[in-house]
């Protein structure tokens, strides 16, 4: 038995690496914050936050996205991977349990597939984040004394925060183009506002389909999530969720398209869509698209979209909508101070937004982006209370918020291009108003070295600063600013590919080994966010293996 | 006994994948002990000896080689008469400074590595899992060796390993010293 185990110990220190599909010659950038609230990944740019799934924490659309097959490839290609990272003085493994301390650990497994000349793509794998969330702790407490239970449940991420096994296949023939996604998910949910947790588990089947001819291209997507809600802590109750598109868009001329689209979500009060849409090329670089509509209440719907290539480093896009979204059902759940109720009301609002990219300035090694926002409409959300009536809004009714940010990048490098260094330095500053979450001003700096025959080699020192990060909201009519600290923290990864003793050719196996964050102005342990879990250094350690 | 058995098991598999090999790259296995000097601020660890084995592989950096080894010894305290089995696995670094001499060469290593101490159950009937009895944290170590490359394809090495282990509530700190023999798999170009 022992023999066993030590297989399989020595198997798992093999493959706690992984064969990220992405991995030749490029390192993901993206960070995942793991205490911001509901795990979000910020790029701390309002005009490029990941869309974020808030059902399911650690579920980003990232993972969602199968890669491409590298341009070397054989016509087939198989990754595998595996992630195990752990907070320090918290147990490598997972331990379901119990945890020694209330901090975060992680595994991530699974393994990618592109056969038939990368025209079928599979994929699938495991996640768990078995993070221990000082806020989701520290309310389990207060359940635990208040209504004399402890909250536990059994199942698919039953102690950590977010566990999920999914399976993706993308599917691209000529004219046809599909994508299924499905999930096994247990997680618990932050709520808004209050980020109160709540245990949510399911499944979850999304599939995209679109077809496309001489003059007509049809769009569908449909996603249905069959969940099981612990609202009160102890009992279960199920809500399906369906919610689905469909687009119809027919060429009318040589640069013009025009259509029909609906759209349903049966969350939403009313959440049926119907709008028309027309799109023109007036040439190469310069195109816009309409889209009109009415929703089942009636209530309008308007997008008008603008975008502009002037050359190949500039990139400027105009949007400005009228947009309404429905009220959704009410929450009503338990919190330590008792039964309480969470109301989303409709959202109408007038948004004009610019933004602007550009690749490289003046030929100097400077990239640039920036943005502006107008805005106006009504409250974002509300929450009532059960118990003691209060209202919690998170954008003041009919508030105009004006707003712009940018951000400027520099990368440099050594003549022998051994040292790589990336700074950036960005900012968000509002002129009227507020939005409901402030992001911070970050600067930052990124210093590698890299080594080898194709400098594969790659040691890496990060750090970054960041401003307070707050959330703004109107209690009872009184102004409140909810916000972490200030940060200053060093990441540190390594990513060396080595050669397999096997079949060296076919097989590439490589390691990246990480930590962070260390905090250097204040303790081990920092909040990135007013309602996240405090993170303290972790390390991590992953492992890829290619095959091809 | 059954946990040396498998570490022999694999040394076997080990030199049996590169054995097969692709012939312009070199390997190394190895196999040796450390004395572990462990120190943490709650208990009164003993120093004991650990055995173990592991191999490296090349990397595109000629000077760098990524390792991946195991060790196994029994940790305990005569304090507070505990003996634990422990396994230490290690994904490591390893730079190597060529010296003018042929004979000894130095290197620095930095390793990820696993701590893992098996708990024993409280009472027999105890159903708890096989991982789930491992107690296993993270660590990192760092430390250096001198190598002598006396005999033909045969490395001696001396390493002296300094380790932090992250275990709560307190880091739990180890130093060891040891001796390790390696054999290079090497052919073709490089021969």
């Amino acid at each position: 038995m022992n023999k066993i185990f030590f297989l399989i110990l020595f198997s798992l220190t093999l493959a706690v690496q992984a064969a990220e599909s992405d991995y030749q010659g490029t390192f993901a950038k993206s960070e995942i914050i793991l205490d911001c609230s509901n795990y979000r990944i910020y790029d701390f740019d309002l005009t490029n936050k990941y869309t974020f799934d808030n059902t399911q924490p650690g579920t980003f659309t990232k993972d969602t996205i199968i890669s491409q097959l590298s341009q070397d490839s054989t016509g087939y290609r198989i990754n595998i991977w595996a992630d195990l990272g752990s907070e320090t003085g918290e147990p490598l493994f997972i331990r379901f349990q119990k945890s020694a301390t209330n901090k975060e650990h992680m595994v991530y497994a699974g393994s990618e597939m592109h056969l038939l000349k990368d025209k079928l793509q599979l994929r699938g794998g495991y996640h768990h984040l078995g993070s221990y969330s000082d806020r989701i702790d520290n309310k389990l407490i207060e359940l635990t004394q208040h209504y004399g239970y402890s909250p536990k449940y059994q199942g698919t991420g039953s102690f950590g925060i977010s566990e999920y096994y999914f399976g993706i296949w993308k599917l691209s023939l000529d004219n046809v183009n599909t994508r299924g996604i499905i999930r096994k998910y247990g997680n618990w949910v932050l709520l808004p506002v209050n980020y109160d947790p709540v245990y949510i588990s399911g499944y979850r089947y999304a599939q995209d389909f679109s077809i496309s001819g001489v003059s007509d291209i049809i769009m569908v997507n449909a996603d249905i999530n069959m969940q099981r809600k612990y609202l009160d802590h102890l009992h279960s109750e199920s809500d399906d969720i369906f919610t689905y598109d469909f687009l119809w868009k027919h060429k009318i001329s040589q640069l013009s398209n025009a259509g029909v689209e609906c759209n349903g979500n049966t969350d939403a009060d009313q959440g049926y869509l119907f709008r028309l849409y027309l799109d023109n090329k007036i040439n190469e670089n310069f195109g816009y698209y309409f889209k009109a509509g009415l929703w089942t209440s009636g209530e309008p719907q308007g997008e008008c979209n603008v975008n502009w290539n002037p050359n190949c480093k500039l990139n400027m896009n105009f949007n400005m909508q009228y947009a309404y979204k429905p009220s959704q059902k009410t929450i009503h759940y338990l919190s330590a101070d008792g039964p309480a109720d969470i109301k989303f009301e409709p959202i109408r609002e007038t948004r004009m937004m610019s933004f602007f990219e550009c690749m490289r300035i003046f030929d100097a090694p400077l990239s640039c982006r920036g943005w502006t926002l107008f805005q106006a409409g009504s409250p974002e959300y509300a929450i009532i209370g059960g118990d003691s009536i209060r209202s919690i809004i998170v954008r003041q009714s009919d508030e105009f918020i004006a707003a712009m940010g940018g951000k400027i990048n520099t990368q440099l490098h050594s003549p022998s291009k051994s040292f790589l260094m990336n700074s950036w330095i960005m900012g968000n500053c509002f002129f009227s108003g507020q939005l409901p979450e402030e992001v911070p001003f970050e600067a930052g700096s990124e210093l590698s070295y890299v080594s080898g025959k194709n400098k594969e080699n790659r040691y890496t020192v990060k750090l970054t600063y960041r401003t307070p990060y707050s959330v703004h909201v109107n209690v009872n009519g009184h102004d409140e600013i909810r916000e972490s600290k200030q940060n200053l923290f060093m990441n540190l990864s390594i990513d060396v590919p080595f050669v397999s003793p096997l079949f060296s050719k076919h097989i590439k196996p490589a390691i990246r080994l990480s930590a962070g964050p260390v905090h250097l102005l204040h303790d081990t342990r920092q909040a990135f966010h007013p309602y996240g879990a405090d993170m303290g250094p972790a390390i991590s350690a992953k492992m890829f293996i290619d095959l091809m | 006994m059954m946990f040396r058995k498998s570490i022999l098991l694999l040394s076997v598999l080990c030199l049996l994948s590169c054995s097969y090999g692709q012939q312009q790259h070199k390997y190394t296995l190895f196999c040796g002990t450390a004395y572990e000097i462990p120190l943490n601020l709650s208990d009164t660890w003993d120093p004991f000896p650990t055995f173990g084995a592991g191999f490296q592989c090349p990397t595109s950096d000629s000077n760098m080689t990524i390792g991946f080894s195991a060790y196994y010894g029994n940790l305990k305290s005569d304090t507070i008469s505990v003996t634990n089995p422990m396994l230490h696995t290690e994904i490591s670094l390893n730079y190597l400074f060529r010296l003018p001499s042929d004979v000894i060469s130095f290197s620095a290593t930095l390793a990820l590595i696993d701590w893992a101490v098996k708990i024993p159950a409280e009472k027999p009937s105890d159903n708890i899992s096989l991982i789930a009895s491992w107690e296993n944290e993270f660590g990192v170590s760092a430390g250096a060796a001198v190598n002598l490359h006396k005999i033909r394809n045969l490395i001696v090495s001396v390493p002296l390993r300094g380790s932090v282990i992250f275990s709560s509530p307190d880091y739990f700190y180890s130093f060891s010293f040891g001796l390790t023999i390696g054999y290079q798999l090497h052919a073709g170009k490089n021969e």
